[in-house]
């Protein structure tokens, strides 16, 4: 089918398919160029040039050609137009358009993810309940002065950092320590009295460690070799202890130039402005 | 006998994207640009080894997304349209270069005869279907063909939910017993993310061997003796083979990488951008700019886009043999320095995105050609080997626990982790606990129940594919990619809400998820369980 004639039919075809209305960077219109990732930075000479922004894939509206709806123009038209009409689509039974991401699931959960040798990733999320039920303990000016808090501790070897958490943060990536280590969190209230009450426990994570171990390999065994007799191979292999974690607390609300970084310094990642989830 | 191997691997992987819901979509040209420039092209050159009588030996991931596509007929129908609109193009290029611009007619004329190549192998050779190709260089004993994770999650940030790692490699093995009549050998863990322990999952699968990031090698406890150039084995019952980072370098770097020599096609001068949209015609629906995939100029150098020369194909070839000549010493020389400190022969592991062969390295298909025919001609020092062939002859292997590693920027996380794209995970856990609860719910679903709960799985598959967390870093697509995790966790927790009875379990309903999101059909929601 050519372009002219759908361009020239009375009734145009309905097009909604289309991600963009303006061109795609070309940089950005590969299959799967990983650019930014160290395997595919563009060789020199392969840059691109700025192009105009694209329209956003999701406000793309699927083609919704009433099958009656009244076509202009003579008999002939109508008949020539509609080889070009799509398909009638059946009318949509679901609008994901109209689905947000909730703030909040409604339970009391904190959760810890590793990024990378020395940063964590903490999410949580506090029901409403947990709010209501310290509202009604403590009253509203208890409840203002009442900070919600992570204390990550590493359960293996001792130390905890606290971070005194903005107002309605929902995420924090945590400084972890240089050493390979184990780390929990505990996602709680600090109550004006200063008692640290808990209302989550998270997932135990490890850092990865880095550089080669100073142990050498002493076991080899046959790659379908049973698996007891693989991890009875490998044995205890302690690592070096890397004693107890040495942290600071870290108060997220504190003036920026006050603020101290070890334990806490999701502000070296985000601005002030963007702590919340499900944007 | 050789002094040392050479382990290729592609790992050929696309996001699943379709969109029955819409006549055309500018995302499944990902699809479509991938078959034309690196499958198909791919195909056509182990033909040639294979008909040549080169023993040449490659490992290729097909994720089960991709293999999905390959198979699926709208997509399969929509790329004959593609392919079609694309030589009407070339030949219409050919009259206009030699109406307005002879410098490129013979490059106009060699975008005919390419495109008519690639038909010819893709619908005449294979009846378009390219598994037949992959599944028959597989029976000669010369290709492993590995798996994935199911939609390519992102294990290492998965782990909250043991059993959603679980069923993504679960639903990825089966789906590969079902193409491919056995069970796989091999995973591509995705983005080669590995964290201590899940190891445990891929050898439930009953899967013996996976590759990590050199680091995972190197700075494994305790230290392996031979470094990447020998496979360990991890407490899971694993063999990992280590990405060897020199034969890595002189592909991907930016620096000294091959596709970036001045005689290679520039990727991006594309007479899609350049030529009037009118002209152009079909192969721009709507008129929206894009790639098309005719290029006629060289990388020339370090100038601008409008500096580039006119790209000449006898000199690209002739760079391509000398890159491969040249790629080939490198391993020669490698294997031989190794080997000197091992009491076995070394095995050098170059692991790649297929897509970086054609797509985006144009000759990278024909690179590979020459370097297996150098390989099987020239020399005996070093020939290339699969793992499973390699683990015959050497089975044993240094004991040892690989940390967490990946190949992204940094070898960790990052990629995946951001502030541009780490609000998605607390709803990904979410799903992931309750499709959990789901699962362990309904013992006896009904009909209508039993379908809502595979498509949930569905659902939560497609929403965990690491490109979506991808994309949102890189910054291509970010729309699409949002609009994707939003679309894919708004069914699934409608589905999550009717099973549990809060709002109603509507027929129409699961009946359009299931045609839209139609990966999987055997899939079986106990997975989760």
């Amino acid at each position: 089918m050519s372009r002219t004639k759908i361009l020239s039919a009375p009734r145009p075809r309905a097009v909604g398919t289309r991600a963009r209305l303006t061109p795609r960077a070309h940089s950005k219109s590969s299959v799967k160029r990983r650019s930014g990732d160290r395997r595919t930075e563009p060789a020199e000479g392969r840059r691109t040039p700025s192009r105009p922004a694209a329209r956003k894939a999701a406000e793309a509206k699927p083609i919704e050609t009433p099958p009656d709806a009244p076509v202009s123009g003579s008999e002939e038209e109508q008949i020539e137009s509609a080889k070009y009409l799509q398909p009638t689509t059946a009318p949509r039974v679901f609008e994901e358009e109209r689905f947000l991401f909730p703030e909040t699931y409604g339970v009391d959960r904190v959760r810890l993810l590793v990024k990378d040798p020395e940063w964590l990733f903490a999410y949580w999320d506090v029901s409403p309940q947990a709010v209501s039920s310290l509202r009604r303990e403590l009253g509203e000016r208890g409840l203002a002065l009442t900070r919600l808090t992570l204390r990550i501790t590493d359960p293996g070897h001792g130390g905890t950092s606290i971070i005194l958490l903005p107002y309605g943060a929902r995420a924090w990536y945590v400084h972890a320590d240089k050493a390979s280590r184990s780390y929990r969190a505990l996602l709680g209230w600090t109550l004006p009295s200063g008692v640290f009450r808990t209302l989550a426990e998270s997932n135990l994570v490890s850092t990865p460690r880095t550089g080669p171990s100073p142990d050498p390999a002493h076991r080899r065994l046959p790659f379908n070799a049973p698996l007891a007799e693989i991890r009875g191979a490998l044995g205890a292999g302690a690592e070096n202890n890397p004693g107890p974690w040495s942290t600071e607390p870290f108060d997220a609300d504190a003036p920026i130039g006050s603020r101290r970084r070890r334990g806490g310094a999701s502000d070296a990642f985000r601005p002030p402005s963007a702590g919340k989830l499900g944007r | 006998m050789p002094v040392g191997y050479w382990c290729p691997v592609l790992h050929a992987h696309l996001p699943y994207v379709r969109h029955p819901e819409y006549p055309e979509f500018l995302e499944e040209d990902w699809f479509f640009e991938a078959l034309t420039e690196t499958y198909v092209p791919l195909v056509d050159v182990l033909d040639g080894l294979l008909g040549d009588g080169v023993d040449y030996r490659l490992t290729m991931t097909l994720s089960p997304p991709l293999v999905s596509m390959m198979t699926d007929d709208l997509l399969l129908e929509r790329y004959q349209r593609y392919l079609e609109r694309l030589i009407t193009l070339a030949e219409k290029e050919v009259e206009r270069t030699a109406r307005e611009d002879h410098r490129f007619q013979d490059v106009a004329k060699f975008y005919v005869w390419e495109f008519g190549r690639i038909r010819s192998v893709f619908a005449d050779r294979y009846s378009s279907n390219i598994l037949t190709a992959f599944r028959k260089h597989r029976d000669a004993g010369k290709l492993e063909i590995i798996t994935c994770g199911a939609t390519h999650g992102f294990f290492p940030l998965m782990d909250t939910v043991p059993e959603a790692i679980r069923a993504q490699v679960q639903v990825a093995a089966n789906h590969y017993a079902k193409h491919f009549d056995r069970r796989p050998q091999g995973i591509w863990l995705p983005e080669c993310g590995y964290l201590p322990g899940q190891e445990r999952f891929v050898s439930e699968a009953g899967i013996k061997f996976g590759f990590l990031e050199s680091h995972g090698i190197t700075d494994a406890h305790p230290r392996p003796r031979y470094g990447v150039t020998a496979p360990v084995l991890s407490p899971g019952g694993v063999v990992f083979f280590g990405r060897d980072m020199e034969s890595s370098r002189q592909v991907w770097s930016a620096e000294s990488g091959y596709p970036g020599d001045y005689d290679y096609r520039e990727f991006y001068k594309d007479i899609g951008w350049e030529l009037p949209a009118e002209y152009l015609g079909d192969v721009l629906p709507d008129g929206i700019r894009k790639n098309v995939g005719i290029k006629y100029y060289r990388v020339t150098g370090k100038v601008s886009l409008g500096d580039k020369q006119p790209y000449v194909p006898e000199w690209a070839r002739g760079k391509a043999a000398q890159h491969a000549g040249h790629f080939l010493e490198g391993r020669i020389n490698q294997v031989r320095a190794a080997a000197a400190h091992m009491d076995q022969p070394p095995i050098v592991v170059s692991p790649y995105d297929a897509e970086l062969f054609g797509h985006w390295w144009f000759e990278g298909p024909m690179f590979l050609d020459y370097l297996f025919r150098k390989m099987h001609f020239d020399q005996e020092v070093v020939k290339p080997i699969t793992p499973p062939q390699f683990l015959e002859m050497y089975p044993d292997c240094d004991v040892v626990q690989p940390p967490m590693c990946t190949w992204g920027a940094k070898g960790f996380a990052e990629v995946w982790l951001n502030p541009s794209n780490d609000w998605i995970y607390p709803h990904l856990e979410m799903a992931a606990e309750r499709m959990v609860e789901l699962a362990r719910r309904f013992e006896s679903p009904n009909d209508l129940e039993r379908r809502a709960l595979d498509q949930a799985a569905r659902e939560l598959l497609l929403a965990q594919a690491s490109d979506w967390a991808f994309i949102m870093k890189t910054g291509t697509t970010v729309e699409y990619a949002k609009k994707r995790t939003r679309d894919h966790v708004a069914r699934f927790t409608y589905l999550y809400r009717a099973l549990k009875q809060e709002v109603m379990l509507e027929e129409p309903i699961v009946k359009e998820f299931e045609s839209r999101d139609n990966i999987f059909p055997d899939i079986d929601y106990r997975v989760y369980r």
